[in-house]
């Protein structure tokens, strides 16, 4: 367990520096595989995210280490982490978006997970007008081509 | 603009309205994939109609993956499809498994995993006594044999299946499906006492009518008719169901019926 006490340095696209034990560093999985590959700098460069979305990756990344490092009690400790990500992903939906983003190119599948799932609950049950209309997206279909597509949909519309 | 205050109330608490660009304009198409992932077949479809990028993020193997139940390649009997998604709704059509003894096919709307036992394969009492219950082919049967009932006045129906045939975490409703001849004489308006439930466990039982004006039972979009047994939570643990039809009270002969199996599918909540 040496390496765990190694330091990593990640910087946001702000140039502001997070320090992290490499456990942590290696949640990223972007991260796990430059180290893997022998980048052996104490310092990278995460040049998409933000200071704000960074420090959030990292806060989520160190919960789940921690968890994860605490030997037995395991349904508790489910239980918790559950709580937490319930807790962490309740967030304005800019944020929730901006997390995703950065799980995705930093590949942190859990909290990609938590976060897409977080998007489907809302779009869950919800007519194409709506989903439209909440999150602003712009109905690119012709009105031929749309009457196509709901056509081949058509039993996903019926009670 | 009178159809949005109609959303937006309709939203309230799942996170507001954006302004501003759409923040989809930034994911990636794999991104909304893997969210229309954390929905359902039915939700996929239906927002494939909101843009074209969502329209091509449905579309993703990815996305019908995830709808596929578990350990479904071991089911099909050949793969018949091009894409995952073309797989998916082949599976959404019946096919047989076991040597023709089940129907196999998904729940579309859901990705359930839904099963019709066929009536050979339960045990009906009298039923291999050519007086009392016959062996007929029909065309618009999913099975080679279905069970006509010539006549009897014991009226006993029973089965056992294996829950791993299901999909896990969630409720089914059992229903026997069948047809009528002549209305069925000597049995029509009689109460049938039907349960199903876990083996091991009290059986709540039920009355169903296999015609009459009483409680009618439903008919189905393939011609036959249908009435519900009841219903069990498929959860980790459950090993097998079972399930009985029967009506010994009455002192009269019944016959008239035609039995092709009995159906399992995911609970409608109502």
């Amino acid at each position: 367990m040496s390496e765990s006490n190694k330091k990593i340095s990640l910087i946001s696209s702000e140039g502001e520096a997070f320090e992290v034990s490499e456990a942590v560093a290696r949640e990223f999985e972007i991260v796990a595989h430059m180290l893997e590959d022998g980048c052996s700098g104490s310092s990278i460069p995460i040049t998409t995210v933000d200071s704000n979305i960074l420090g959030k990756v990292i806060e989520y990344c160190t919960k789940h280490v921690e968890v994860g490092n605490v030997e037995g009690n395991s349904e508790k400790a489910e239980k918790d982490l559950e709580e937490f990500d319930k807790r962490f992903i309740a967030v304005e939906m800019n944020t929730l978006f901006s997390l995703i983003l950065a799980a995705n190119y930093l590949n942190v599948k859990g909290l990609l997970n938590i976060g897409c799932q977080k998007v489907a609950d809302t779009i869950k049950d919800m007519k194409p007008e709506e989903v439209r209309s909440i999150f602003n997206i712009e109905n690119d279909y012709t009105p031929a081509e749309e009457e196509v597509v709901r056509k081949e949909n058509e039993w996903a519309f019926q009670p | 603009m009178g159809q949005k205050s109609s959303v937006e109330s309709k939203v309230e608490g799942r996170g507001g309205i954006v302004t501003g660009p759409s923040p989809f304009d930034d994911l990636p198409v794999e991104c909304i994939s893997n969210i229309i992932s954390f929905t359902s077949p039915r939700d996929a479809c239906v927002v494939a109609s909101v843009s074209k990028t969502f329209g091509s993020a449905v579309q993703s193997d990815s996305v019908w993956e995830k709808f596929l139940p578990l350990g479904y390649a071991s089911m099909i009997p050949q793969p018949p499809a091009f894409s995952t998604k073309e797989l998916y709704f082949a599976l959404c059509d019946h096919f047989l498994i076991e040597d023709g003894k089940k129907s196999f096919w998904l729940d579309k709307a859901g990705g359930k995993k839904c099963i019709m036992v066929s009536a050979n394969e339960l045990a009906i009492t009298w039923g291999n006594s050519p007086q009392h219950w016959q062996w007929i082919s029909i065309p618009e049967s999913r099975f080679e044999k279905v069970a006509e009932l010539l006549s009897v006045w014991w009226f006993e129906i029973r089965g056992k299946m294996n829950t791993r045939l299901l999909s896990l975490g969630t409720r089914y409703s059992a229903y026997i499906v069948f047809k009528t001849v002549n209305k069925c004489p000597g049995l029509a308006d009689l109460p049938v006492e039907v349960g199903v439930g876990l083996v091991g466990q009290e059986i709540p039982k039920q009355l169903i009518y296999f015609d009459g004006d009483v409680m009618k039972p439903k008919k189905r979009e393939d011609g036959w008719m249908e009435a519900e047994l009841g219903e069990f939570f498929n959860e980790e643990g459950c090993n097998e169901i079972e399930l009985s039809v029967i009506e010994i009270k009455s002192p009269y002969w019944k016959c008239g019926l035609i039995i092709q199996g009995i159906e399992f599918r995911p609970t409608t909540s109502r």
